[in-house]
């Protein structure tokens, strides 16, 4: 994953504060910065001895490119007196004046061309004397070219005096003297002899050799910030106080010298730049600043680049932008957190960077980070990761696809370390993805599985970083066929076909149920294989079209019946690949219907035509002849993508129900219907309990359609015929049943037959009733109530024991007849 | 606008397989800034033109009016080697016959004593010296005092040293 840039430019800035340690500076008109001068390290043996930096040429195409020079002095003196050559004609010095572009000087005898109009015979050009010498000593020229120009300013000058030649280098020019000795040694007194023994100088106290007592060495020494000031108001030192030696007046510090080379400059300069000095950048400090050495650290970095090598990565403090130096000079702009991590930052020598800002960065130029890289000077070509080089081969440069070479200067080796060479099979050192390459494509090895099926054993695998594996385009995965993909959220799923190079796509229902085997990875890589079906849905067939619910692990084959009843119609099956079927256990139900239960949800279902039907207790199923143990389980995303909860609870007949949110209690029916029990006292005379009301959902309630009163008898599996009254039940004798004519009628809606069992028995009913315990007999006969008189009855014989109560609601359901009075 | 360069190999290859082809310089440009050796051949900006000018003007003062600060002598170094101590030494003046006399003292032990002539390094010179033997001054701490004599006049520095 590539990092945006405004947020890498953030992290940037954010590393370099922690590195540091210190705020990002504000932007400033100056490219290196003098604040990060390190007076331990001003620059690196590598840098300095290495005299092959610059050809002739190069150096005289550099010095042109650095001043234009007023030949005759037309413009004004910035020194006063007028032109520049009425200044210089005022101290007998007349043209044409010569620059560092066209000088020229014959070594032998100091001859040259400053004031006259042709070059002296053997006179050679201060690019070549600066060449020759820094190739005789060994030194870079670059280092002669900014001694030149920290000594005496002559690279940008565009009128400079003799004597800046013949004194270019500052060499023999103390800052103390004898009385009455020249300034400077007439004994170096020309431009060559500046130049050859400035550049001897220098190796002499690189070499150390024997019989040159160098003042510095490697180690703590003691570096003073100033010879003593001179105090050009009052015409004396500042330093010149009690007894203390002028050059105290400034001070020192203890500086830990690191290498010969800065041991070099403080034996050329023996002096370091105090705070004022370094936060003036190119300007003045205070008068305790010396400038010698912190503008040789200015100059080399403002044109030449770093001084210290061990420092390759270069940071903007503008942009926050960072770089890794192209031996070309130009840079290589690390443009996410990959580059970063692959360079090595964080490790070794890499956790260090040179701070430059945007004007550097622009002068110089900048290109992406190269997939491969190359040092100068060798042919090696590598990638490179986390730090760790790995060489390529031409075989293998091949089947990566041929990508950019960087060539890097050969310093920045050292900061890496070497690994294994690269291969075809490549290991991301970032996440651990394997990438089989091949003709320029890469191509993500799907787990243990398709390295085992591909027999990739046979290659060596190798690391590789980001920065390279992104240079390769990533086509398909390596997958074996039959293997199942999926995205993180599982909304994108295949199954990789036969040939490995297509996909069955999964709907994503399907998916999101299928609890197989299944690999997880990103969009885009399932996106590589090409469909070679439409979507495989959780209702599939096969080939011999079989039907089946895929759900889980299983494969749920259909018969007709249940087929039928699921209310799909065929239609909506789709081909599923062998390579998914065979995945599959093959389940089966006996049921004509499917029996299911839904993960979570502890409830047994029947489905029919797409709706649930709750079995809200295990018998209620057993009531409707099925085994909710043999209901299977599907997952709530198969459930909510194919059926819907709308079908009413399968509730077995005669118990008795009340909604949650209800005080109606109701007697289910034996043809799937409800009673409403009106009053307590009906529900008395049927010998209910409140006990046997079951609480069920006021949806299933609802449902259920109504049917008509119940009315308190029943009969019985033997025909014979109860009447209930007050929870008793009294046996009819045959012979009165057709008396009462209604009982003669068994109820849809009678209680059930073991709630009938269940109740009392007290006496038989005869062929005379009253309501409860009211005064008034009737007989009933042929169907019909007629009113008795007590009198009557009694006086026929009859007894009050003998009178059958019964409820009102069934008496008025009988039919009145005229009274027998 | 910042330049973009597609930057290749500038060598020829010679990858160790032995059969890698040689690959042409493919490097463009949009920018004259850096050249084949790395060089930034903008023109120098006016910082740099300043801080030159600036290093000339010293230059001329120093050439015509300014005299001569007082000779000074400083300890520069002080290091150890297998063998001995190093005292290396910084003469702010242009000297090669002079003189330049170290005394050592310590407490409870015997006065060291060396003198050693002076050597030019061009702007400045060193005392030719001083190189003590180890086995000499032990672990103690002592006072080392270099006296110059020479045509800059004297100079005396004193610092504490440790092997």
């Amino acid at each position: 994953m590539k990092f945006p840039r405004a947020l890498m430019i953030g992290i940037f800035v954010l590393l370099g504060a922690t590195v540091l340690g210190v705020a990002v500076p504000a932007k400033t008109t100056f490219a290196a910065d003098a604040r990060n001068f390190n007076a331990g390290r001003i620059i690196d043996d590598s840098i300095f001895t290495d005299s092959n930096t610059m050809s002739v040429q190069d150096i005289q195409e550099f010095l042109n490119s650095k001043v234009t020079c007023d030949t005759w002095g037309q413009k004004p003196s910035e020194l006063g007196g007028g032109t520049r050559a009425q200044w210089m004609g005022a101290r007998g010095i007349y043209g044409p004046y010569r620059c560092i572009t066209d000088y020229y000087e014959n070594p032998s005898n100091s001859l040259s061309n400053y004031g006259r109009t042709v070059v002296p015979d053997g006179a050679i050009s201060a690019a070549q004397i600066i060449y020759n010498y820094s190739r005789q000593f060994d030194i870079n020229p670059q280092v002669l070219i900014v001694t030149l120009q920290k000594e005496n300013g002559l690279i940008t000058d565009e009128w400079p005096t003799p004597k800046q030649f013949s004194e270019a280098m500052g060499f023999g020019c103390p800052d103390n003297v004898a009385p009455g000795a020249p300034a400077c040694d007439p004994s170096f007194n020309s431009f060559s002899a500046q130049i050859y023994q400035a550049a001897r100088h220098f190796r002499g106290y690189i070499d150390n050799p024997s019989g040159w007592w160098v003042p510095y060495n490697t180690g703590d020494n003691t570096v003073y910030f100033n010879p003593g000031p001179y105090d050009s108001a009052n015409n004396r030192y500042f330093g010149r106080f009690g007894t203390r030696p002028d050059i105290q007046y400034c001070g020192s510090t203890t500086v830990n010298i690191e290498n010969r080379s800065t041991v070099a400059l403080y034996s050329y300069t023996p002096y370091q730049p105090n705070q004022s000095s370094k936060n003036a950048q190119y300007g003045k400090g205070d008068g305790c600043g010396a400038y010698g050495n912190r503008n040789f650290y200015l100059y080399f970095n403002d044109w030449f680049g770093p001084t210290v090598d061990a420092q390759p990565i270069i940071r903007s403090s503008t942009s926050g932008r960072m770089f890794v130096r192209a031996a070309s000079g130009a840079l290589y702009y690390i443009s996410n957190a990959d580059q970063l991590s692959d360079i090595g930052y964080g490790y070794g020598m890499m956790n260090t960077y040179l701070s430059v800002n945007d004007t550097y960065v622009n002068s110089h130029g900048y290109s992406d980070m190269p997939a491969l890289i190359q040092f100068e000077g060798a042919p090696e070509v590598y990638t490179y990761t986390s730090g760790v080089l790995h060489y390529v081969n031409y075989n293998t440069y091949q089947a990566y696809g041929s990508p950019a070479i960087g060539v890097l200067p050969a310093y920045i080796k050292r900061a890496f370390t070497t690994g294994g060479d690269a291969t075809v099979l490549v290991n991301n050192s970032r996440n651990g993805e394997l990438y089989m390459v091949s003709g320029g494509k890469r191509r993500y090895v799907v787990g243990p599985e398709a390295y085992s099926h591909y027999n990739l054993s046979a290659y060596p695998t190798s690391t590789g970083g980001p920065t390279i594996l992104a240079a390769i385009p990533e086509v398909a995965p390596l997958a074996k066929p039959g293997t199942v993909f999926t995205s993180p959220d599982q909304a994108i799923g295949a199954v990789v076909s036969e040939d490995g190079a297509h996909q069955y796509p999964l709907d994503k229902e399907l998916n999101k149920s299928l609890q197989i085997n299944k690999f997880v990875t990103r969009v885009d890589l399932i996106a590589k294989l090409d469909p070679a079906s439409s979507q495989v849905k959780n209702l599939a067939k096969d080939s011999s079209n079989n039907l089946y619910l895929i759900d889980q692990q299983y494969k749920l084959l259909l018969t007709p019946a249940q087929f039928a009843s699921l209310g799909y119609d065929a239609a909506s099956y789709t081909l599923a690949p062998q390579l998914l079927l065979s995945r599959l256990e093959t389940r089966s139900q006996a049921s004509d219907k499917l029996l299911i239960r839904i993960g979570g949800d502890p409830n047994t279902y029947l489905i029919q035509n797409k709706e649930l039907h709750l079995f809200e207790w295990q018998s209620d199923a057993v009531a409707y002849g099925y085994k909710a143990n043999d209901a299977l389980t599907i997952t709530r995303n198969t459930y909510d993508a194919y059926f819907n909860y709308k079908g009413a609870a399968l509730l077995p007949n005669g118990i008795l129900v009340r909604a949650s949110d209800s005080p109606y209690v109701y007697l289910l029916t034996a043809d799937g219907g409800k009673t409403h029990i009106t009053t307590a006292y009906k529900f008395a005379n049927l010998g209910y309990s409140f006990d046997w009301v079951r609480v069920v959902s006021p949806q299933s309630v609802a449902r259920i359609p109504t049917r008509e009163d119940v009315l308190p008898y029943a009969v019985d599996g033997s025909g014979q015929t109860w009447i209930l009254y007050q929870g008793a039940k009294r046996l009819v004798p045959p012979a009165y049943v057709s008396n009462y004519g209604l009982l003669t009628t068994t109820q849809a809606n009678q209680i059930t037959p073991w709630q009938l069992e269940s109740l009392p028995r007290t006496y038989n009913a005869s062929k005379f009733v009253r309501i409860d315990n009211t005064a008034n007999i009737y007989v009933v006969d042929a169907g019909a109530t007629h009113l008795l008189s007590a009198a009557r009855y009694l006086s026929l014989g009859g007894t009050w024991s003998d009178v059958t109560p019964i409820s009102s609601d069934l008496f008025y359901k009988i039919n009145q007849g005229e009274p027998w009075l | 606008m910042v330049a973009l360069l597609l930057i290749g190999s500038a060598t020829a290859f010679a990858f160790r397989d032995s059969i890698f082809p040689s690959k042409a310089t493919d490097k463009t440009t949009e920018s004259s800034s850096p050249t084949a050796t790395g060089t930034n051949q903008e023109p120098a900006t006016e910082d740099q033109k300043a801080a030159g000018d600036q290093a000339k003007e010293n230059f001329i003062k120093n050439n015509d009016s300014t005299p001569p600060s007082s000779a000074t002598i400083t300890i520069s170094s002080v290091s150890t080697n297998a063998d001995n101590l190093a005292i290396r030494t910084m003469i702010t003046a242009v000297d090669d016959s002079g003189t330049c006399t170290l005394t050592m003292t310590s407490s409870g032990k015997e006065t060291i004593s060396q003198t050693a002539g002076t050597q030019s390094l061009g702007s400045y010179s060193v005392c030719k010296g001083f190189n003590i033997n180890k086995s000499l001054i032990g672990s103690a701490t002592w006072k080392a005092k270099i006296i110059y004599k020479g045509s800059a006049g004297e100079a005396t520095t004193e610092q504490d040293v440790k092997a």
